[in-house]
């Protein structure tokens, strides 16, 4: 089956300012992709690309099997968005703005849209205008759920939504998933990206850093070890596996790649382990890691981009 | 005092916004004063040369009505006579779109909330944009003023014409800060406050169809466009007029500061009602959307049109009661008498004014744009085309129907009037609508600016704007040669240019539809947002 999305060096410059460099963006059709990086990374400004409503400078971009300027209204019928910031026409009622988008798009589910309503609790008859920030973003987001759309495109959809709303929302992800649709999630909320992606991509400054499952990501992040010894090996200082290593009396606690795991716990083991725990790194570990070192591209990035390059050749 | 809290940095933010735009209107309106003081001092040098032409043209009544009596005598005379309306309306303008753009706009656009939870007092925002506009108005007085007297004006006068215009300017800024705090959106508060404008230069056109003095004449102390007038800069200067003025623009900003005292954040004086909870059957495509965006200030238009077009024509015959001689000027106007004339030239006049409403409507997607409704649109399956053109239709009919509607109302109760409805009613409708291929013209200049280079278009459609109405002043009064007023659409259907040809219609509006096109195809090729 063909991608759904398939973006490959990609750039955007708004005159001299390049905003993306040679991103790649590949989302599986069926597939929930999380497309993650810091604040003015380039996420909203590629699916705005996505959605033709910018040129790209150059790259290479498949949406759905066409283009997504030339293409843009024939592919449109099969898309549905939610921007980062909703705006809406503030005179019309949400309820009347689902109407008009759903027609717009060529039809909805209409018992869809009334559950989604429930489910959501937004109030349909108030004016766009009275809306809050959150009940914005549900008209969005009613509105994207109860179409008919292959592909999804969500903008940092729940930013503005309760937690309970935030949950509702998994909930549906986990339903248009089931359902075989297409989701690409800019979020910026970690465990959301976690509990419903299948595979993420990270940008950072206009440029993809890693992409993958998050197994893989997971894999290629450094293991914190603790460790109570009977006596400390000299060894471990010597080591360059091992890496932000601190030592309390006999208590160790370093980072490890993890394929270096067994060498570094024989050399754990040779001063007598009374005590050890090893945990991966913490979905938030792995972001950080990947949104900080800023001012380096991924070639000369150290540890983090030696990874994205490995993982870019091996990951697919 | 703590309400206040923060104007002074928000002064420097309004005053760093408005950089470009703020001095540019300064130099354009104080230029556009100073040109129409010359071009009387050369036309007319001599106080007979300007006796002759007060008799000849400005004896004319439909003349009176349309622009007001001369009031005082020599050049300075000639030059309050002439700028007096156009510059109320300038003004007022300039007014208007400073203070909505700065309060409400501020505050729909979700701004003003960022800026309050600062150390920003409740009426800052409204105080910051005030004290801006209001003294941007005595700058260009001030600059008006100099440029008048170095024409050799007397100086007093001189100045007391400069101030007058920024006091009328005084007043609108207070006009729009008011409907900025009643109305809930910009779009209406810069509707009402025009509206207001509009209706000020209604009154003081009533005032004058007995040239000064018919039973009509006290209207003038009902507007500020009349105020203007009242102040007779080069004769009695009566500089207690200018109370009148500080009172209304006193009691109006007064009342803005106490409803924004009695009112949300983000709300109007009126509650937002519910509304339905799903679309009705015709909300259904993009046309209709555009309509349901625009009907209320179309229909606000042409019932506006259709008011002044019964009121105008059955004001005109009386216009000939009056009873004037009639000078050159009708004779080349191809009338028969002065009620005619006007007729004809408050035809014309409209339509140039409805220039301003299809640049407002050709826009608006523009406004839609960087406000993030056009993401919203352009992502479901509507084409960049599509969307723009249910705009376009909409200026293109819009105009239609306002232009019909003022030649129908007029050439009816002008034709009741005469006994002539049958020569005066087509007479009328036809006059009216051959009008519209200039005003098309100027829409579809908007119309390629918003496609080629969108950042600009707002500022240079309404440039635009300002040149097709100083050509045809400067043109009127022999300052801008035919070759150079030729560049207006206008020119081609300006009634003194006899019938507009059928060619001249017909070209003007291949070259409406060939700059929409244009525009269109720009659109289609340039990025959104
Ligand atoms: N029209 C434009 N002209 C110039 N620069 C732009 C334009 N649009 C976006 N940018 C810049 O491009 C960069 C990327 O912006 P973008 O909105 O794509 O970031 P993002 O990843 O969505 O960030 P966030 O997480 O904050 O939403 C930003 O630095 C922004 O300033
Ligand atoms: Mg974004």
């Amino acid at each position: 089956m063909s991608d759904a999305v398939d973006v490959r060096g990609l750039t955007k410059s708004f005159g001299s300012t390049s905003v993306l460099s040679d991103l790649n963006l590949s989302v599986g059709s069926g597939e929930v992709h999380g497309f993650l990086g810091p604040n003015g990374a380039g996420k909203s400004t590629t699916i705005r690309v996505l959605l033709g409503l910018i040129r790209p400078t150059s790259g290479t971009i498949s949406l759905l099997g066409g283009d997504p300027w030339s293409d843009a209204v024939e592919l449109h019928r099969r898309i549905a968005y939610v921007p980062g910031d909703v705006t809406l026409w503030p005179n019309l009622t949400g309820g009347e703005i689902i109407d008009l988008l759903a027609r717009l798009r060529g039809g909805l589910d209409a018992a869809r849209r009334d559950a989604l309503i429930e489910r959501f609790e937004l109030d349909p008859q108030k004016k766009a205008r009275t809306y809050s920030t959150g009940n914005r973003q549900k008209v969005a987001l009613v509105s994207a759920l109860s179409s008919r759309a292959d592909l999804l495109i969500l903008d940092e959809p729940t930013s503005g939504l309760d937690p309970l709303m935030e949950r509702t929302f998994r909930e549906c992800l986990t339903e248009e998933k089931s359902a075989g649709r297409t989701v690409l999630l800019s979020s910026h909320i970690l465990s959301e990206v976690e509990a419903a992606c299948d595979r993420v991509t990270i940008i950072r400054k206009g440029r993809t850093v890693e992409t993958g499952t998050l197994a893989q990501l997971r894999h290629l992040t450094r293991t914190t070890i603790e460790a109570e010894l009977t006596t400390v090996p000299a060894q471990l200082h010597a080591d360059p596996d091992i890496h932000d290593l601190t030592v309390e009396r006999t208590t160790v606690r370093c980072q490890v790649e993890p394929h270096r795991m067994d060498a570094v716990l024989r050399i754990l083991l040779e001063g007598g382990v009374r005590n050890l725990v090893a945990h991966p790194p913490t979905l938030e570990d792995l972001f950080l890691e990947h949104y900080q070192n800023a001012g380096a591209g991924p070639a000369e990035a150290g540890h983090g981009g030696q990874h994205s390059q490995h993982l870019e050749r091996t990951a697919r | 005092m703590t309400q206040l809290a923060g104007t002074g940095a928000l002064i420097r933010l309004v005053l760093r916004r408005d950089r470009l735009i703020l001095p540019l209107w300064i130099v354009l309106v104080t230029a556009f004063f100073a040109g129409t003081a010359s071009s009387f001092a050369t036309a007319y040098p001599t106080l007979q040369a300007q006796q002759d032409f007060i008799d000849n043209v400005v004896s004319n009544p439909a003349v009176v009505a349309l622009i007001g009596p001369v009031l005082d005598p020599g050049v300075g005379g000639l030059t309050a006579w002439r700028i007096g309306t156009v510059g109320s309306v300038v003004v007022g303008l300039i007014a208007i779109l400073a203070v909505v753009r700065h309060t409400r706009t501020e505050e729909v656009e979700g701004r003003q909330e960022l800026a309050r939870a600062a150390v920003v007092g409740r009426s800052a925002h409204l105080t910051a944009v005030l004290a801006v506009v209001g003294a941007g108005m005595l700058v260009m007085a001030a600059l008006t003023g100099l440029a008048l007297a170095a024409q050799g004006l007397p100086a007093s006068g001189a100045f007391a014409l400069a101030l007058a215009l920024a006091a009328v300017g005084w007043v609108f800024a207070g006009v729009a800060a008011l409907a900025a705090e009643i109305c809930s959106t910009n779009r209406a508060a810069s509707g009402v406050s025009v509206a207001v404008l509009a209706l000020a230069v209604v009154v003081r056109m009533g005032a004058d169809v007995g040239a000064g003095a018919g039973p009509t004449a006290w209207l003038a102390w009902l507007t500020p466009t009349g105020w203007l007038q009242q102040v007779l800069p080069f004769s009695e200067q009566r500089w207690w007029v200018f109370l009148l003025f500080l009172i209304v623009t006193a009691a109006l900003v007064g009342a803005a500061y106490a409803v924004r005292d009695r009112r949300d954040i983000r709300a109007g004086l009126l509650a937002d009602r519910l509304g339905p909870a799903h679309a009705g059957p015709g909300l259904s495509s993009v046309f209709a959307l555009t309509w349901r965006q625009n009907r209320g200030l179309l229909l606000a238009v042409v019932i506006g049109y259709g008011l002044l077009g019964l009121l105008m024509g059955s004001a005109a015959p009386g216009v000939a009661q009056a009873g004037a001689q009639l000078g050159p000027f009708l004779a080349r106007l191809g009338v028969a008498n002065g009620a005619e004339a006007l007729v004809i030239l408050l035809i014309y006049v409209f339509a140039e004014v409805l220039a301003a409403y299809a640049i407002m409507v050709t826009l608006r997607p523009r406004s839609d744009e960087t406000g993030g409704l056009a993401f919203v649109l352009l992502a479901t399956p509507t084409s960049r085309t599509r969307w723009a053109l249910s705009q376009f239709v909409i200026v293109v009919l819009g105009t239609a129907a306002a232009m019909l509607v003022r030649g129908v109302t007029i050439g009816l109760t002008y034709g009741l009037a005469t006994g002539d409805l049958a020569g005066q009613l087509p007479a009328a409708v036809g006059s009216a609508l051959a009008k519209l291929p200039a005003v098309w013209v100027v829409a579809g200049v908007a119309a390629l600016l918003f496609g080629l280079v969108p950042r600009l278009s707002v500022a240079l459609s309404w440039a635009v704007f300002v040149i097709v109405l100083a050509l045809e002043i400067g043109w009127e009064f022999g300052s801008v040669p035919d070759a150079v007023f030729a560049a207006s659409p206008f020119s081609y259907v300006f009634p003194l240019s006899g019938q507009a040809s059928l060619s001249a219609v017909l070209g003007l509006t291949l070259v409406a539809a060939v700059l929409g096109a244009g525009g269109l195809l720009a659109l289609r090729r340039r990025d959104i947002g």
